[in-house]
């Protein structure tokens, strides 16, 4: 007895020792290439205390995961379950070394309550994973992984729980010797396995050999579990909490802004994993590829190459195939993302809308769009390698300043009879009109442009337009990828806009809206941005739109990603219909809100062709129809137009109006 | 290669003072030199030993084309500078007479057209000054020694295969290739690469025995007078047919 009690002193000891040095050097070697990346990362450690508060609402309250019922509450069960064990487990590891170790002498009374709780909360670990595994094998959705992986965790997770409550129960009938912990009464649940089992039938040697073989069981697994976390997707376990702790605080965010004058600088954009950030590595970290951002990707519902879940996948998969160069800080090394045998392909980067439908849904907070808009940088400014009919609207942008190529100097026909002054003529006007080039040039959008105008002059409002000197914002050439050429439009705005400094500005596209907002600001031009939905109802409000009480019929609303998604903004619109149409009805789509499902215009793609899969605005088109509303109203010209074709396209009836057109209806 | 300045095509284009297009208004490349460009450019990328020299006629303005064409690849740059706008033959002459103070150029590039002035002139003048042969509108181009085998189409869908030997000019038509989007880096060293101005006056040229002189400038008036045709499909067809030999005059008898 005494021979054994010092074998397993010494065999935990080493096993001990050997477990968490082996664990510690894998993070140590993960910690490192988080630090060795090259790329510059502008995030600043700020608002730490409402960092906190994310952190005790999203990882310990767990309510992001949560925001998909079922498998989240199976995920806090494990979650809690398996964080409960872990303080027993670490005392009885210790106690394998040194028996004397008795915590519960230690904190009496909390450590008796602290195994009562643990002992009620492991069992629920085994309910999560019971609906995990049903999920896997009956519910199957096509975004969920099965693997290898998966499957290991799952068994590693259940073994480690069952031996938990097995040493419990097992615990509960060894003699009480003195210097002991009494641990009567703090095992209530293992406690039933002991009438279960009839474990109290066993001889004293029996339950003495039924507790060691659980212990041992026990402490294999957890060890090797250990050992297991830092190579698989269960890296999770460690990243995801940093990875939610430094999330973006705010939904509003702006692409980096490259130095493209830099003529030291060799590359542009992220072209090789050694060019990532240490934030993005987090992110590939955070990653346990539930899938959910592929359940929301209009690119991956539509059978398009792209699934944001494979591509963090890959991502992280190329990082580590490169690790040593990184390590050795051999940049030269390392093979550039895009390569003949990388799954990440150009069809892959250049499938994405920059919806932010993955982005928004992901319960660890990942920026996958970093990694698409940054590679796609890289595609453009290095290899000029980009699906060939995006060249012509680059061009058209660089010369005529807008996607079609209209002459710059037509830019304010679409007002010509409607009597709207340019800002050279009223530099006080209170609002300026960016009326964007769709608004502009588009036969579609023109016709939306002057709603506006007449809605705008209805209400009195001092507004004014830029005409010639408006050029287009910036978003479709910084999304695909053409960073020069957005901020040589960029500065071209930002210049006249700086010179008449305008009150507010008022968009008509939430591109338009979503640039001038966020990401003017890096180029030095900061003003109010309001876009029209928050603003026409605001003059509402104010009495300064006056309904006409006109029943308007049955409306559904198709959400704009850079009005919903990347700005928040989804009750304005919605409640500028209601009080427009408020004898009509109002009908939501199925996908909606933040879960709206994308156009497929978004990121450039309204000037690619769509060959892969089925087309997006179809998709969308079919869910319009689902709601049998007899209007749709949007808030974005690209939407109206690709929805538009998208109805065309399924001999729909639904007329397809924009909100200001709406709004110049029930006002006229 | 030679290239031109030119007025974008899509921006609208009005007459200013003293017989001169309102040159507030963006300028481009001339769009067939960027073929010239991409293929001179290519062929250096298949011969190591070649220097491609960007070589125009034009304000101060039209650096930027230059700076283009460096972009794109060009090594270095010459831009004969001229207040005045010139006939092809004129442009020929500074041009021949830049690129043979430079030295000797194995083939010279150019467009087969400028949008501009449509005169489809200068390169066939340029050859002349030369005392090179000289094809137009090829389409494809390659390139053995001396011995260059060229497709030119001549008309729609009519081609001729040529072959022809150091040095000549070239034509490049539309479909000679596609122009390569340029690369950031390129576009940063463009900036840098040598650019040699010389004055048009400097180059000491003869003024041409005959030239085309410039009365005045105008611009198309874009009238349409639409008119509805109604009534059933015959009479519609019928109408149509009256408004083509009548009005249109494009069908005979």
């Amino acid at each position: 007895m005494e021979q054994y009690t010092i074998i397993k002193s010494f065999v935990m000891f080493m096993a001990l020792v050997g477990g968490f040095s082996l664990f510690f050097l894998k993070v140590r070697h993960l910690y490192r290439l988080m630090q060795s990346v090259q790329g510059q990362t502008e995030f600043k450690l700020d608002r730490v205390r409402e960092r906190v508060v994310v952190f005790f609402k999203d990882v310990l309250g767990q309510t992001n995961v949560r925001r998909k019922l079922a498998p989240g509450l199976a995920h806090t069960m494990i979650f809690f379950g398996f964080l409960a064990v872990q303080p027993h487990s670490l005392e009885l590891m210790l106690k394998g070394i040194c028996p004397a170790i008795e915590v519960g002498h230690l904190l009496p009374g909390l450590y008796g309550g602290y195994l009562f709780v643990a002992d009620i909360l492991a069992p629920f670990v085994l309910v999560g994973f019971a609906y995990a595994i049903y999920r896997r094998v009956v519910v199957r959705p096509p975004y969920l992984t099965m693997g290898m992986d998966a499957n290991l965790i799952i068994l590693f997770t259940c073994v480690i729980i069952i031996t938990f409550q097995l040493i419990n129960a097992f615990q509960t009938l060894l003699p009480l010797e003195a210097g002991v912990f009494d641990y009567t009464g703090t095992f209530p649940v293992s406690g039933l396995l002991v009438g279960l089992f009839g474990l109290d039938q066993l001889t004293p040697q029996k339950i003495f050999i039924g507790y060691e073989i659980a212990y041992w069981v026990h402490m294999a697994t957890i060890i090797g579990f250990l050992i297991y976390i830092p190579g698989s997707k269960h890296l999770h376990l460690l990243a995801a909490a940093p990875n939610v702790f430094l999330k973006p605080l705010e939904c509003e965010k702006a692409i980096v802004k490259t130095d493209i004058e830099d003529e030291d600088l060799e590359t542009f954009g992220l072209g090789k994993t050694v060019e990532l950030n240490w934030k993005n590595v987090l992110n590939l970290y955070a990653c346990t590829e539930c899938g959910r951002c592929e359940e929301q990707c209009p690119a991956a519902n539509t059978d398009k190459p792209l699934s944001p879940k494979k591509l963090i996948h890959d991502f992280k998969l190329d990082l580590f195939a490169h690790a040593d160069a990184i390590l050795a800080k051999d940049a030269e090394a390392v093979q550039p993302i895009v390569r003949e045998d990388s799954p990440i392909t150009g069809d892959v980067l250049w499938s994405c809308t920059t919806c932010r439908a993955c982005e928004d849904i992901c319960p660890v907070n990942i920026e996958h769009l970093d990694f698409i808009i940054e590679s796609r940088k890289n595609q453009v400014l290095m290899e000029a390698s980009f699906p060939p009919e995006i060249q012509e609207t680059f061009t058209n942008l660089e010369n005529q300043a807008n996607p079609w190529g209209f002459a710059a100097d037509t830019r304010a026909n679409w007002a010509k009879d409607l009597d709207v002054p340019l800002m050279t003529d009223n530099p006080e006007a209170d609002v300026l009109y960016f009326v964007g080039c769709s608004g502009s040039f588009d036969d579609r959008g023109k016709k939306i442009a002057q709603a506006m105008a007449r809605v705008l002059k209805r209400a009195d409002v001092n507004f004014a337009i830029l005409g010639p000197e408006e050029a287009c914002n910036g978003d479709v050439a910084r999304r695909a990828g053409n960073e020069y050429l957005a901020q040589m439009l960029i500065q071209q705005n930002v210049e006249v806009l700086n010179q008449y400094n305008p009150k507010t500005i008022l968009t008509g596209c939430p591109h338009c809206f979503n640039t001038l907002k966020n990401e003017y600001p890096q180029f030095g031009a900061s003003y109010p941005v309001v876009h029209y939905t928050q603003y026409l109802l605001e003059l509402h409000q104010q009495g300064r739109l006056k309904p006409n009480n006109k029943n308007l019929g049955s409306l559904t609303f198709h959400d704009s990603c850079y009005l919903g998604r990347w700005n928040g903004i989804y009750a304005a619109p919605r409640d500028l219909l209601r009080s427009m149409n408020a004898t009509g009805s109002l009908l939501e789509m199925q996908r909606t809100g933040e879960k709206g499902f994308c156009c497929g215009a978004g990121g450039g793609r309204m000037f690619m062709e769509e060959t892969l899969g089925k087309r997006i605005n179809i998709d969308r088109a079919e869910e319009v129809m689902k709601t049998g509303a007899a209007t749709l109203a949007s808030a974005c010209p690209f939407c109206a137009t690709m929805l538009m074709d998208g109805l065309m396209d399924k001999e729909s009836d639904i007329v397809v109006k924009d909100i200001a057109e709406i709004v110049d209806e029930a006002t006229a | 290669m030679c290239v031109k300045h030119v007025p974008d095509t899509a921006a609208t284009i009005r007459i200013g003072t003293d017989d001169c297009i309102d040159e507030n208004i963006t300028f481009i490349m001339n769009p067939y030199d960027e073929n010239a460009v991409e293929e001179a450019v290519r062929l250096k990328k298949q011969t190591i030993d070649a220097d491609v020299i960007a070589v125009t006629l034009g304000k101060g303005t039209a650096e930027a084309t230059l700076r283009s064409a460096m972009a794109m690849g060009a090594d270095r740059a010459i831009l004969v500078k001229s207040k005045s706008s010139h006939d092809s033959i004129s442009t020929a002459r500074a041009l021949c007479a830049a690129i043979q103070r430079d030295g000797d150029p194995d083939i010279v590039f150019t467009g087969k057209e400028s949008v501009d002035n449509e005169g489809f002139q200068t390169m066939f003048h340029l050859a002349a000054c030369l005392d090179v042969p000289v094809v137009s509108n090829a389409v494809k181009f390659a390139m053995t020694d001396t011995t260059i085998r060229v497709t030119c189409e001549m008309e729609a869908g009519d081609l001729e295969h040529i072959e022809m030997e150091t040095p000549c000019v070239i034509g490049a038509g539309k479909d000679l290739n596609q122009p390569s989007y340029p690369k950031l880096p390129d576009i940063l060293k463009a900036r840098k690469k040598p650019l040699t101005e010389i004055e048009l006056s400097d180059l000491g040229i003869a003024t041409p025995a005959s030239r085309v002189e410039m009365i005045k400038i105008e611009s198309i008036k874009e009238e349409r007078y639409p008119e509805i045709i109604d009534g059933t499909a015959d009479e519609i067809a019928d109408t149509i047919v009256h408004v083509l030999r009548e009005k249109a005059k494009v069908l005979d008898g």
